[in-house]
């Protein structure tokens, strides 16, 4: 018996990497097919939850409010006070431009509506505001 | 013959590199992908001035408690549910202003504009109290 066990382990076995290759096949098929790619954001915003959201094109202008209060303007920030000048720029080329707003759900209301009224001042006019389907949870 | 006697002898084909390709893209997926669906809700800005047709806006203020006064009248959201649908039966057109206190919250802001879009109104303002109103 004891020399049985000695010769098996001397020999080492090939590892079966063929059903390894198969279930990583499957995992890479499930990330690939259910979910979808997302920009990088450089800050977290934990969206507000709303059913009648719809899937509307994503501007070319696109602000997103963060939690500590910054303001980025296509992912450069900016602040209360220069936020107009930009978006000014960015609807230079045609005021029609839509403009996504991203605002962190447990902001206040009040600072949502700030932005609303610089944006207002610098001339835009098609605003969207970005929602999750409640469906997802938080 | 030699040719003959290579053949035969088929060699394991080395799976270490594939494998190592696969788990590189399991990995970029995995912290890539994301799984929550962005909807846009559309959202249009006050127009600065009072014109003529003020008389005709229903104003909502929003509370940090989470309660509405619609037309300086308190109520809860099952309240204000129900009044949105019969005014909006009356006038599909109807044109909504929320209002925002010091205290409220985006969700809660867009959980009233939720409601309003939901139950078929279209022509939605969002403000803030500048002067404490309903007093």
């Amino acid at each position: 018996m004891d020399l049985d066990f000695e010769r098996r382990s001397r020999k080492p076995r090939a590892i079966a990497l063929i059903p390894l290759i198969d279930v990583m096949f499957v995992i890479l098929l499930f990330f690939m097919i259910g979910g979808h790619l997302e920009a990088f954001s450089p800050v977290a915003v934990d969206l507000p939850i709303a059913d009648s959201g719809q899937l509307l094109d994503e501007g070319p202008v696109k602000v997103t409010l963060a939690t500590d209060g910054r303001i980025l303007v296509n992912d450069a920030i900016f602040t209360t006070y220069t936020v107009t000048d930009e978006i000014k720029r960015q609807l230079a080329v045609n005021p029609e431009r839509i403009i996504t707003i991203k605002a962190d759900a447990n902001l206040e209301a009040n600072q949502l509506v700030r932005l609303l009224e610089q944006v207002r001042a610098a001339g835009g006019v098609n605003l969207s505001i970005v929602t999750q389907s409640g469906l997802v949870g938080s | 013959m030699e040719f003959e006697r290579r053949t035969r002898r088929i060699q394991e084909l080395n799976l270490t590199p594939l494998v190592d390709i696969i788990l590189l893209l399991v990995i970029f997926f995995m912290i890539s992908t994301s799984f929550v669906v962005s909807d846009s809700m559309e959202l249009s800005l006050p127009s600065g001035k009072a014109d003529g047709s003020a008389q005709h806006i229903t104003r909502i203020l929003i509370q940090p408690s989470g309660e509405v006064v619609v037309n300086q009248q308190p109520m809860d959201g099952n309240a204000l549910n129900s009044h949105l649908a019969n005014l909006l039966a009356a006038n599909a057109e109807e044109k909504i202003a929320i209002f925002t206190t010091p205290g409220v919250s985006v969700q809660q802001l867009v959980s009233v504009m939720d409601m309003v879009y939901l139950t078929g109104g279209k022509n939605v303002q969002v403000d803030k109290v500048e002067v404490p109103y309903g007093s």
